[in-house]
């Protein structure tokens, strides 16, 4: 009965899941049916730009972004946590989650805010 | 009427692989599947293995798997099952011998939940310690469990992380979680909250399916997190 990590819980992560979850019901209908709705002529980069310059929007992607990274990434973490018994091979994909994470998001973040509108 | 039962069976001692023996064999109308393994074991062949005690769903002792089905056998009638019967052991359970799995595992999961009531009042001295029939209905379809590991043997996310409590071990959590009459929640969160606790459940709702006395296990491992996130947030 070795090995059973006792108190490092999981309420928060699963609560954060079903609530990020949720909350990125309406964002991500609202980032698709805005960002893609162009489908039929394909989708143009004045169109995009325009929209993202406001800084509403900035707002909304960049909620969307980090909602969506933390979503898919604690998923990711959680399945690790049923089947990745070895403790360090677990450490080293959770590490690896973690360092994905922030890269895309500082990438994300960058790209958002780097948005102008065209001229 | 005669009918055939396609048996699991494995002898640790004699070194021969896991492998079925069929029995043919003559069976009255009203028997049940242990009723079978009885008659096998009776009259056809006494080296086999399995558990049984009471013949009446209550003590848990005989689940197994019939036709890729966890069940109570001394539940389930002979006549309820068409063909060939397969018997097997309780999968994702260690095989002692033939039919027979290793429990213990099962039950020290079952000791970390403290299934009893605790409660640091003195008990009154007149009474029992009485609770309201609302209170009391809070914890039906809980008490009822007859600790088989029908469930546990049939959770998949068991199969993958045998370190994970189970559907039984938490179903009995919320035995004494949910009654009103306890005062022990505190002194079961670190084990609940844990990593082997009852964020392991997927929801996949094996263990309904397979609880022999038609519990849901599933329902209060998301009473039991209710209370968890109330107390932790």
């Amino acid at each position: 009965m070795k090995e059973r990590g006792i108190g490092s819980g999981g309420a928060l992560a699963w609560f954060l899941q079903r609530l990020t979850g949720i909350v990125l019901v309406p964002i991500l209908l609202v980032h698709l049916l805005t960002m893609h709705r162009y489908h039929e002529h394909g989708l143009a980069w004045d169109q995009v730009t325009r929209l993202m310059s406001n800084p509403y929007w900035k707002v909304l992607e960049i909620s969307f972004l980090v909602l969506a990274l933390y979503h898919g990434l604690n998923g990711i973490y959680a399945i690790i946590q049923d089947y990745v018994k070895v403790a360090w091979v677990r450490l080293a994909i959770f590490s690896l989650v973690i360092l994905a994470g922030l890269v895309l998001l500082v990438f994300g973040i960058v790209t958002v805010l780097s948005i102008k509108a065209p001229a | 009427m005669e009918r055939t039962l396609r048996v699991f069976r494995f002898n640790p001692e004699t070194g021969q692989e896991p492998h079925y023996d069929t029995f043919t064999i003559e069976v009255e109308d009203s028997w049940t599947v242990l009723d079978a393994l009885n008659e096998i074991k009776w009259h056809h062949d006494g080296s086999l293995s399995y558990r049984r005690s009471c013949r009446h769903g209550i003590c848990g002792s005989c689940a197994m798997m019939v036709n890729g089905k966890n069940e109570a056998t001394c539940e389930k009638p002979l006549s309820a099952l068409k063909g060939t019967i397969t018997v097997e052991p309780l999968k994702s359970f260690p095989v002692i011998k033939d039919l027979m799995v290793d429990q213990e595992d099962f039950f020290e999961k079952l000791r970390l939940v403290k299934p009893w009531l605790i409660n640091h009042k003195a008990p009154p001295t007149d009474k029992e310690r009485l609770q309201s029939p609302e209170d009391r209905k809070i914890i039906d379809g809980t008490w009822e469990c007859i600790l088989c590991g029908a469930c546990t043997s049939s959770c998949p996310a068991f199969w993958d992380n045998q370190g994970f409590l189970g559907p039984a071990a938490l179903l009995k959590a919320f035995r004494y979680v949910g009654d009103t009459r306890d005062e022990g929640l505190d002194e079961r969160v670190g084990i609940l909250d844990s990593k082997i606790g009852v964020w392991r459940c997927h929801t996949i709702f094996n263990c309904v399916e397979a609880c022999p006395k038609s519990l849901n296990p599933t329902a209060a491992i998301v009473k039991l997190r209710r209370r968890l996130i109330q107390e932790k947030l």
